[in-house]
């Protein structure tokens, strides 16, 4: 390519990473909050009440299978769903009704019921897509068939992983990066960022864009699947059945004799003694109120690092365990399962949780950084060498004002829209979308039509604003402001506010920096342009 | 320092991305199959091997593409790989069509 190794890569490096950068950058960003799915959803969810004492899991079953046993003694199935660790906020029980002789689809009901009494409580949630939507468009992006999509991601993380591989090799240093900060020296100061986000967080970014790769790997290289088994739907889930196994336990039909069911309570003690307390999370009971009533107990996601499958099952009637379900993989099948499981981080605990968050942050970061270096280098040599600015140059200024600042502002402008648009509109889960992306646009707009130095400075302040204004806009839009959050110990809600202020910020310091920085460029500028100017005066 | 760009370098970094990506895409999808001839398991379990590993082999044929000194050797190296690959697919295919 060029002269020797390093240099081909470093061409290659530079090359892969601007192409996809604005795209991984955002894919970074949305996959990173995709840590908080659940604590977004809990904040984009204010209409439900807050439940302040869970009390304990017996105590939640014993309240649900009351309310069942009144309520649905026939459904062929019901779900309770326990507050617990970070799967849900509320005690929620669901049943399905038994298939009726005329056919059709069975019915699914749901209902929320007050951890402390067990009564039902109603209301009305306002139409949202949460955590779940926002986290999503790291691979699903938006307004793109899923299937292409996921062709786009695959490419771009493909790209992804080459530009790791060839960084690494560019770097002489990698262990002394660790300790190499030199600030204040503009390109070599953004260099040893971007190197010391790389190096620091290395394992993760490695570790999360190749089990990026295991997710789609057969939409994206069908031809062996295809030849094999063939084409068509049947011809996949037989594929996918033997590839990946989901296995589940084997339960009886309902044998068509009522029984009295037992006491679930009594199976979480069992649950808990097995598992150890704290772990369980959901319960599963098949044809409740016959002979065959089976009671499938499900772990917390934090309980492995591969995909909780493992399930305690009860008969019904004795609540007798008959079945601690441990499913076994073959070893390709576990390295499946734990890679994803590390991508999705669900096992982790809080202080993980952190962790991962901060290196996702980082890996947003050192993308950025990556996209500002390539402009300004390129600048710097151009301007040093007198020549003009072409159009690349300034085309990638102002792209990465529109992507590093301006997605995050998008992604404030969909919390935003939660709180704002009318509770009652219709389609009203697009338009928080819709929102998102319309800003996004006018983001990436702004600095096209205006002076991009002025504008970077400006859409930081209002990054800062849209932030910090969100605990505000809650405040008066809800009853779940920090006035009634804080008092009421409601941390998930009150963390969501403070994380928001926090961001708002970081955002604020940033403007100021670059505010000075631009201040202190132009008064050392001009002595140099007068400098410069004056033998071609003579 | 800075080399020269004419338009035989621009064809040369364009033969060089279409290698990358066309060439490095076929020769794992070859990859793929060969793993279920080669290695001593089950169907699914040399699949799943394959497919788990088989970014890797891909990043190094990009790497190789634009490591080597021209665009020709960068094709070269691939079609080495391709031959031994295809054949191997090949006499699999066949095998199973006549069992």
């Amino acid at each position: 390519m060029k002269q020797g190794i390093r240099q081909s890569m470093s061409w290659l490096h530079i090359w892969l990473g601007l192409i996809i950068g604005w795209i991984l950058y955002f894919v970074y960003l949305t996959g990173t909050l995709g840590y908080l799915d659940k604590e977004i959803d809990y904040w984009m969810a204010p209409d439900r009440p807050y439940f302040a004492d869970a009390g304990t899991p017996q105590h939640q079953a014993e309240l649900a299978q009351r309310y069942l046993q009144q309520n649905a003694p026939e459904a062929s199935r019901w779900n309770i769903q326990l507050i617990g660790g970070r799967e849900a906020p509320s005690l929620n029980v669901s049943w399905t009704d038994a298939a009726r002789a005329g056919g059709g689809p069975p019915v699914q009901h749901s209902q929320t019921l007050d951890p402390a009494t067990g009564a039902p409580v109603d209301y009305s949630a306002r139409a949202s897509g949460g955590g779940q939507v926002l986290y999503k468009m790291h691979y699903q992006l938006a307004y793109i068939p899923y299937d292409q999509a996921i062709l786009i991601i695959m490419v771009c993380t493909l790209v992804m992983f080459a530009a790791m591989v060839t960084g690494i090799i560019v770097h002489k240093n990698i262990f002394k990066d660790f300790f190499t900060f030199r600030p204040g020296k503009g390109q070599r100061s953004w260099l040893d960022g971007h190197n010391f986000l790389s190096v620091t967080a290395l394992p993760f970014h490695l570790v999360i864009t190749y089990s990026g790769f295991l997710f789609f790997t057969y939409q994206f290289m069908p031809s062996v699947p295809h030849l094999l088994y063939g084409e068509g739907r049947q011809a996949g889930l037989e594929f996918y059945q033997g590839t990946y196994g989901y296995p589940t336990p084997e339960l009886p039909r309902a044998a068509g004799t009522a029984a009295p069911l037992g006491s679930l309570a009594a199976m979480l003690d069992i649950a808990d003694a097995t598992w150890g307390r704290g772990v369980l999370s959901s319960i599963e009971v098949r044809s409740p109120g016959d002979a065959n009533a089976r009671v499938v107990v499900s772990p917390q996601e934090t309980v492995s690092i591969d995909f909780p499958e493992n399930k305690l099952v009860f008969d019904g009637g004795s609540g007798k365990l008959l079945e601690d379900f441990r499913p076994v993989h073959h070893v390709p099948g576990t390295t499946d399962h734990v890679m994803k499981g590390l991508h999705k981080g669900l096992f982790a605990n809080w202080f993980l949780r952190v962790l991962f968050i901060f290196m996702g942050v980082g890996g947003t970061a050192m993308i950025g950084t990556g996209l500002l270096l390539w402009a300004n280098g390129r600048r710097t040599r151009l301007e040093a060498a007198g020549q003009p600015v072409h159009f690349g140059i300034w085309l990638v200024d102002r792209l990465n004002v529109g992507a590093i600042i301006g997605m995050p502002v998008a992604i404030a402008a969909y919390f935003w829209a939660n709180r704002l648009l009318p509770v009652e509109m219709a389609a009203r889960a697009s338009w928080e979308v819709h929102a998102m992306y319309l800003t996004m646009a006018a983001m990436f707009a702004w600095p096209m039509v205006r002076p991009v130095g002025q504008v970077r400075v400006q859409m930081l302040w209002l990054c800062a604003a849209a932030y910090a204004l969100l605990p505000v806009v809650n405040m008066f839009t809800t009853a779940r402001g920090l006035n009634h959050s804080l008092p009421q110990g409601d941390w998930l809600m009150a963390g969501f506010d403070l994380a928001a202020l926090g961001c708002g910020g970081v955002a604020a310091i940033c403007a100021i920096k670059v505010s000075r920085s631009m201040a202190h460029a132009t008064t050392r500028r001009r002595p140099k342009a007068a400098a410069l100017a004056e033998p071609a005066a003579t | 320092m800075k080399p020269v760009v004419d338009a035989a370098y621009r064809w040369s970094v364009v033969s060089r991305i279409v290698a990358a990506a066309l060439g490095g895409y076929l020769i794992v999808s070859l990859l793929h199959m060969a793993f279920i001839v080669v290695l001593p398991a089950e169907l699914h379990q040399s699949l799943l091997f394959a497919s788990q590993t088989g970014y890797l082999y891909w990043t190094g044929l990009i790497i190789w593409c634009f490591a080597t000194r021209s665009a020709t050797r960068a094709w070269v190296g691939l079609a080495v790989l391709a031959v031994p690959l295809i054949a191997i697919d090949a006499w699999y295919l066949l095998q199973r069509s006549v069992a």
